[in-house]
């Protein structure tokens, strides 16, 4: 039976997993090897890493660090953060990575994408796109953490962005993101009428039981840092559901 | 004198076309007991007594690749000539085939099968394609490379597969709308189109099985 998947997003800033709320306010939450060895012990669907300073300071993957996290990791692992070439994300699949996640570059180089998507196959490329909504209400996409803004029609991007031929797409609000607010379901909803490829869910939520409301709007994933808080004392702590109660989640 | 080469050592040979996560592979085999190292140099392949073919991306892609770096004389050679143990995975599992929709080069065609392209609709039930994420495979076999797994998790991330081969393969299925081949064994060659290297626990133990077998052979 085919199930849906929970994906923890970490965040990698300054060689540590940082939560952020609105993608502001960096807080430090744990040292990565140590993180991912216990979402190993916990036999997490999948976890994407996104490297959150890398295309604002204008340098590539740190693969030193991608190389450290793939040898402790027997589920697939996504990588994001910085990737402008071809040479890059080839090297990051010899590492052991699953998936590239690319962002900036959608907007910046969209032929990167389509050679990516080309060469590699469409099931290895993954699209991710950060979304605002303006105090007026109006959303658009924003890339490079939120701080560049894209002016064209979001309804009119998403669908650019899939005939590049990504495998899925990563929707991320921006408002939502860090609030344990919920996810944004309308957003969700809207950009599921525009694509056919399969959407993960990001953004807001405050609890894996939300990920039954982005499920049942045919989102194939749902994904956040709601796995990893802060606890009392400011211990850093993971939650990941056992299989049972993800099954339950699935039905 | 002659520096002896083993060349009978239990290492796996796990092929390094740049098209596939090596390491990964080579980091479960390890984790499960096993040694495993990376082949770059075709003319490496009859050193190792059991090689994994890995592959992600698109089949013109795996199939073009293999060939420019020599690989597929010395491959065919030891798995159809030597009897080689091999275990293909993912692309690498189609890549056996003749051929697949996905692409116009011809496979290696150590299996009698077409890939074909998985059906975005099945039984008026339209599937999200690609099939990514977590299913489980069904299997009559007991023993070997599927042992203790009939209904195991493993992940699959795929647009193409085996659906119907023309000849008779020992096989495991799984379903996603269609049910197609999810892995088989026809003699010492050995597939899985799922990623065993990414499937936790029972990757694993599909590893462990993997490396009792070919001791055993």
């Amino acid at each position: 039976m085919f199930e849906k998947r929970l994906i923890p997003t970490l965040l990698y800033k300054d060689r540590g997993f940082v939560k952020t709320i609105q993608f502001s306010k960096p807080r430090y939450i744990g040292d990565p090897i140590n993180t991912l060895k216990i979402f190993n012990e916990k036999e997490v669907d999948e976890i994407a890493v996104l490297d959150i300073d890398a295309s604002t300071k204008n340098r590539g993957p740190d693969f030193n660090f991608i190389k450290s996290i793939t040898n402790e990791c027997f589920f697939p692992l996504s990588y994001g953060g910085g990737i402008t070439t071809i040479a890059q994300i080839e090297q990051i699949f010899s590492l052991g990575i699953e998936k590239v996640i690319l962002n900036s570059s959608l907007a910046l180089n969209p032929s990167l994408t389509k050679e990516a998507a080309r060469s590699f196959g469409n099931q290895s490329i993954v699209a991710s796109i950060d979304v605002k909504q303006s105090l007026f209400g109006k959303q658009a996409a924003y890339t490079h953490s939120g701080k560049r803004k894209i002016n064209v029609p979001l309804a009119d991007y998403v669908r650019s962005v899939e005939d590049l031929g990504v495998g899925e797409l990563v929707i991320t609000s921006i408002n939502r993101e860090g609030t344990y607010k919920g996810y944004d379901l309308q957003l969700i909803e809207n950009v599921r009428q525009l694509v056919s490829i399969p959407i993960i869910a990001n953004g807001g939520a405050s609890n894996y039981k939300e990920a039954e409301n982005v499920f049942s709007l045919n989102c194939s994933a749902a994904a956040g840092s709601i796995f990893v808080y802060h606890g009392p004392h400011r211990s850093v702590l993971i939650n990941y559901p056992e299989r049972d109660q993800l099954k339950r989640i699935n039905q | 004198m002659n520096t002896a080469i083993d060349t009978k050592q239990t290492t796996v040979g796990v092929l390094d076309l740049s098209i596939g996560n090596t390491g990964s592979i080579i980091n479960i085999i390890k984790s499960v007991g096993g040694k495993a190292e990376r082949i770059k140099d075709h003319q490496h392949i009859e050193r190792y007594n059991a090689l994994v073919l890995p592959g992600v991306g698109r089949f013109d892609h795996g199939i073009t690749r293999l060939r420019n770096l020599g690989f597929e004389e010395p491959l065919t050679r030891a798995v159809l000539k030597n009897k080689t143990p091999i275990l293909g995975i993912c692309l690498g599992m189609q890549l056996m085939c003749n051929d697949s929709e996905e692409g116009s080069c011809p496979g290696l065609k150590w299996i009698d099968a077409s890939i074909k392209k998985l059906p975005r609709e099945h039984n008026g039930e339209s599937m999200i394609i690609p099939h990514m994420g977590w299913n489980r495979i069904r299997t009559d076999t007991v023993q070997g490379l599927f042992k203790g797994l009939d209904n195991a998790r493993f992940y699959f991330v795929h647009s193409y597969g085996l659906i119907k081969p023309n000849e008779t393969l020992q096989s495991a299925t799984t379903t996603y709308g269609t049910t197609f081949i999810s892995g088989f064994i026809k003699e010492n060659i050995l597939a899985a189109q799922f990623h065993p290297e990414k499937s936790h626990k029972h990757g694993k133990l599909f590893f462990r099985n993997f490396i009792d077998w070919i001791s055993d052979v």
